[in-house]
C-alpha cells in the first residue's frame, strides 16, 4: 500500500513529506543529464555538485525557473526518480499534494499535475505555497484574525494574508534568491571584470550578503576568471557593495509585501501590528531582510522556526487530513 | 408472482429516488459541519503531530552538505 506524499517542488530545493513518517527527502532541484543520450546521470546533491563543472557531454540543469516548469520532460523524470527513491513503484501509486506558487498559470498547473501523474502518482492535487507555509509555520489560520506570511523562495516571493482557513489577499512576484545570485554575478562581472559561477555567487550571498546593514560585517575574497586576460583573479568584496548589487531585487520583494498590506481589509490590517508578519523560505534567511521589511512597512517581522521546511510541513498536514482539507487544494474550492 | 415483482421494483425505485433527492439537496447544516471540520483540521492541536514529527531527532531530514566553494573566502 502506497503512503501518500506531499512535495514542495521548489526552484531551489525539493522536499518530500511521507504520510505518517515526516520529511523523507530534502535535495536541490537539480538533474544531471547526458547531453547526447538524454540519460539521467545524477539528481539532487550529486547533480548540484556538478553545476558549472561538467564536461561537454554532461549538463546539470534546474528544470524549474520562477516556480514553473521550464522543461516538462526533465521535470517528469526528476519527479519519477524522486518518487522511486521514496518507495513508489508502478504497483504502489500514492496520492500526492504538490506545493506550487500561487501565481502559476492554468497551463503551468496542468504541467505539474500531468508530470506527477505520469511519474506514478494516482492523484495529484496542488496547494499554494503561502497557504502551505502558513499551515507549516503553525500560524492560527483557523481563527478569524489576520495572519500574514511572506514566502521567499528561489524563483518566487509570495505574500499572503490568511484568515479562517482561506487566502484573503495575495501578492506574488517572480523574483527570488536566484535573482539575488544573478545580481551578484552581474555586479562582479561589471565592476571587477571577473566572471564567477552561480554557486560562487550563492556563496558570496551566504557569506556577506545582506538587505540592511548588520553588526560584525566582514569582507570576502572572491576568485573567478578575469574577463580581459582569461586568467584566474582574486578580488575583495565588501558587504556594502553586495547590498548595492542586490538592492533592486530586494526592493522588488519589499514592494510586493507593501502591495499585499495595501490589499488587506482594514479589520485584518490592525491584527498585523500586534501579531506581525512571518517570514519563511530560504530567501528569508538573507541577513537584514526582516529588518528592512519591518522598517519599510512599520509592521513587526518574525522568522518562522522552520523556514526551509514550513511549506512541505503544511502540505504534509494536508495529506495527513486529506478529506477534511480538500477545499485547500487549487481548483477544489466551492 | 407478478404483483410481488412489481412491488419489489416499486420499492427499489422509491429507495433510489429517496437517495437521489437526499444527495441533490444538502441541508444547510452540511455546509456548517463541513466548514467546522475544515477549521478543526487546521487548528494548532490538529497540526501538532506533524510539527512534532519534524522536531523529533530520529527523523530530522538530511540537510544538504554543501562543500565549501573554493571561490569564496570570507573574513579577510
Amino acid at each position: 500500500m502506497a503512503r501518500d506524499l506531499a512535495i514542495d517542488l521548489g526552484t531551489a530545493n525539493t522536499l518530500v513529506y511521507m504520510k505518517g513518517r515526516g520529511i523523507v527527502l530534502n535535495e536541490p532541484s537539480v538533474i544531471a543529464l547526458n547531453r547526447q543520450t538524454g540519460e539521467v546521470l545524477a539528481t539532487g546533491h550529486e547533480a548540484w555538485n556538478m553545476i558549472g563543472r561538467t564536461p561537454g557531454y554532461i549538463v546539470a540543469v534546474r528544470p524549474l525557473r520562477g516556480g514553473a516548469i521550464t522543461d516538462f520532460d526533465v521535470t517528469e523524470r526528476m519527479i519519477r526518480l524522486l518518487l522511486q527513491r521514496v518507495g513508489v513503484s508502478r504497483f504502489t501509486r500514492p496520492k500526492v499534494v504538490i506545493c506550487v506558487p500561487s501565481a502559476i498559470t492554468e497551463v503551468e498547473r496542468r504541467a505539474v499535475t500531468d508530470a506527477a501523474r505520469r511519474a506514478g502518482a494516482a492523484d495529484a492535487q496542488l496547494i499554494e505555497q503561502p497557504m502551505a507555509a502558513a499551515i507549516g509555520a503553525n500560524l492560527p489560520i483557523d481563527e478569524p484574525v489576520g495572519n500574514m506570511v511572506i514566502d521567499i523562495g528561489g524563483g518566487t516571493s509570495e505574500t499572503a494574508v490568511i484568515s479562517l482557513g482561506g487566502i484573503v489577499a495575495l501578492e506574488a512576484v517572480r523574483v527570488g534568491s536566484f535573482d539575488i545570485d544573478n545580481a551578484i554575478q552581474n555586479y562582479v562581472r561589471r565592476e571587477h571584470g571577473i566572471a564567477i559561477g552561480e554557486r560562487t555567487a550563492e556563496e558570496i550571498k551566504v557569506a556577506i550578503g545582506s538587505a540592511a546593514a548588520t553588526p560584525d560585517e566582514v569582507e570576502a575574497e572572491v576568485s573567478g576568471r578575469d574577463l580581459m586576460m582569461g586568467l584566474p583573479k582574486t578580488v575583495i568584496l565588501t558587504p556594502e557593495e553586495i547590498r548595492y548589487a542586490i538592492d533592486d531585487v530586494v526592493t522588488q520583494i519589499v514592494q510586493s509585501v507593501v502591495r499585499c498590506l495595501a490589499k488587506a481589509p482594514p479589520e485584518l490590517a490592525q491584527d498585523f501590528l500586534v501579531r506581525g508578519m512571518y517570514l519563511v523560505g530560504g530567501g528569508g534567511l538573507l541577513r537584514g531582510l526582516a529588518d528592512r521589511i519591518e522598517r519599510e512597512t512599520q509592521v513587526p517581522v518574525r522568522m518562522s522556526n522552520m523556514p526551509l521546511e514550513a511549506v512541505v510541513l503544511g502540505a504534509g498536514h494536508c495529506i495527513e487530513n486529506y478529506d477534511a482539507l480538500k477545499r485547500m487544494f487549487m481548483g477544489q474550492r466551492r | 408472482m407478478t404483483v410481488v415483482l412489481v412491488g419489489i421494483v416499486v420499492v427499489c425505485v422509491g429507495i433510489f429516488l429517496a437517495l437521489a433527492i437526499a444527495r441533490r439537496t444538502p441541508s444547510s447544516d452540511d455546509g456548517v459541519a463541513s466548514f467546522r471540520k475544515h477549521l478543526d483540521a487546521l487548528s494548532p492541536e490538529a497540526r501538532r503531530q506533524v510539527i512534532d514529527r519534524m522536531q523529533s531527532p530520529q527523523i530530522q531530514p538530511k540537510r544538504p552538505t554543501e562543500p565549501d566553494d573554493p571561490g569564496v573566502r570570507h573574513g579577510s
